[in-house]
């Protein structure tokens, strides 16, 4: 058994050949035996942590990920391997899934950094920018003069268009 | 109604996997040990709301997020590699993610042309990376000519960023939804392209109608939008006569080579047929109405058909010759323009027969294999 503590305080026990599928949690604990001392994460609050053992509890099984050639599209290697459970688990609210990520990263748990990622680029297909600058909060650091000119522009093709 | 059955089937299956997933989570929290000080959990992570006054991460995260960099700015817009490279790496104003990991999600959308674009106007931060897989996509951009906000978005993009419109270059397509009307788009796209797509040698339209709207002489702002375009490929439209298609086509002062594939007129019904009866009577009308045009720069028609498995036996394969023998001597020698019939077997058995079939016609009529 692997025991963990995450920044708010909260203590997670679990079984190895779950704990084991985040990179960290493999790399402190040395590869082998019980330990002993409870492994703190602090980068991450327990309710994101329940979200990363739910996830690597239901994946305790699977084969290990074959290598994907380089250069093959991610949204290739996506479509293979997100399956119901996955797209389920990871319909979350925005705030959530962004600490998802963030936790699978840190915790260097590919799978679940992929499929994150893969559901954020789900959210952003077929929206204009002024819809993804409204879903995600996004201020778009363009300056002035830029925007005048897209301004300019518009007002141009406004002209030809009338 | 198949699909129906299995999509429905499939969503119950969602639904109660998820529940028994549910149920098994919360039995796991017998596993999960909490700390007796500690009464329940307390999510220290920061409001979404607070993200303008601190952009960064969760401040439980305790990253090094290249966003923390400080980057000097640059004197007089000078770009110095230095500083080009250090505001590459700054992540996006408001965003929550660092910006590699905005990287990664990008990198989902490397095959979409139109989500890129939109990014590239999202934000300073992502513009450069978006541009950048946008170049790399540059023979695969489709705009969805259904979507207005497509147009604009590109249109913005290429105003902004007029290399990356020069470099765009070798292909663009058009896409709709068959059956539906697009006039709009299609009326103006040429307008507001002018001059930004100077580059493009390939245009696609594909699964659309044409509706009334635009009128013939709009066909002509094509060619003066697309300058050098070589190849066009109409696959799935359908026009509102036989003149607007002879307007769009022959609008290309560089276009040598035009592939057509389910094209259907409205008045008179004109449709190139699926089946390979109507060949002779509906194929040779669009061909003919091309190279009929005194200036045109066609050199290669090629006109894709796709005979149903037992058309391909009991066709009268003899008549299509002696029709095209003599159409083909005529057209052939006086424009200089070759056809190409290009025929889909449907079935793998059937390909001899069709082979045999034709070998014979193409070679009476001295023109190249199809392959």
């Amino acid at each position: 058994m692997v025991t963990v503590v995450v920044s708010d305080g909260v203590t997670f026990t679990m079984e190895q050949d779950v704990a084991f599928q985040c990179g960290l949690i493999a790399d402190f604990a040395g590869g082998g035996g019980d330990q002993e001392e409870p492994i703190p994460i602090q980068a991450v609050n327990s309710t994101v942590m329940r979200k990363v053992i739910e996830y690597c509890e239901h994946h305790r099984n699977d084969p290990p990920q074959p290598e994907v050639p380089e250069g093959t599209p991610l949204e290739r290697k996506d479509r293979r391997g997100r399956d119901a459970w996955d797209k389920q688990f990871i319909q979350v609210e925005q705030e959530l899934l962004f600490e998802i990520i963030l936790a699978a990263n840190y915790l260097n748990i590919k799978p679940l950094l992929d499929l994150g990622c893969s559901q954020v680029a789900e959210m952003m297909k077929g929206k204009t920018p002024a819809e993804i600058q409204q879903m995600f909060n996004i201020v778009n650091g363009f300056t002035a003069d830029e925007e005048a000119q897209n301004g300019e522009g518009e007002e141009k093709a406004r002209n030809l268009n009338s | 109604m198949e699909s129906s059955a299995s999509s429905s089937s499939s969503v119950m299956g969602i639904a109660s996997q998820a529940e028994t997933n549910f149920n098994y989570a919360s039995s796991q929290q017998d596993h999960l040990t909490t700390m007796p000080p500690v009464p329940e959990v307390v999510d220290l992570s920061p409001p979404i709301s607070s993200s303008d006054d601190n952009p960064s991460p969760p401040s439980s995260m305790s990253f090094h997020s290249p966003r923390d960099i400080f980057v000097p700015p640059s004197p007089h817009g000078c770009p110095d590699p230095l500083h080009q490279s250090l505001v590459r790496l700054r992540s996006p104003e408001g965003m929550k993610l660092p910006i590699e990991l905005w990287l990664e999600i990008l990198k989902y959308l490397s095959r979409d042309a139109m989500s890129l674009l939109a990014c590239a106007l999202t934000c300073r931060g992502l513009q450069r990376h978006a541009e950048v897989m946008i170049y790399k996509l540059r023979n695969l951009l489709t705009i969805d000519v259904t979507r207005y906000d497509d147009l604009n978005t590109l249109v913005e993009v290429f105003r902004t960023s007029p290399k990356l419109a020069r470099e765009i270059g070798n292909r663009l397509e058009l896409r709709g939804k068959s059956n539906e009307s697009v006039p709009v788009v299609l009326s103006v796209l040429p307008i507001r392209l002018s001059t930004l797509l100077i580059s493009v040698r390939k245009l696609q339209f594909r699964g659309f109608t044409i509706g009334s709207q635009p009128y013939p002489s709009r066909w002509s702002l094509y060619g003066h939008a697309f300058p050098n375009l070589t190849k066009l490929q109409l696959a799935s439209v359908k026009f509102p006569s036989l003149k607007d298609f002879v307007a769009l086509v022959t609008s290309f002062p560089a276009l040598t080579t035009l592939f057509l594939v389910s094209l259907e007129l409205e008045n008179p019904v004109i449709p190139i047929s699926i089946e390979i009866h109507n060949l002779e009577k509906h194929c040779i009308p669009w061909f003919l109405a091309i190279v009929a045009q005194p200036a045109h720069s066609l050199q290669v028609i090629t006109i894709r058909v796709k005979p149903a498995a037992e058309d391909i036996q009991s066709f009268a394969w003899t008549r299509l010759d002696v029709v095209l023998s003599s159409w083909f001597i005529v057209n052939y020698i006086k424009h200089k323009t070759k056809l190409f019939l290009e025929f889909w077997v449907p079935r793998l058995e059937n390909s001899n027969y069709l082979i045999e079939s034709l070998f014979p016609l193409t070679t009476s009529l001295g023109m190249d294999s199809p392959g």
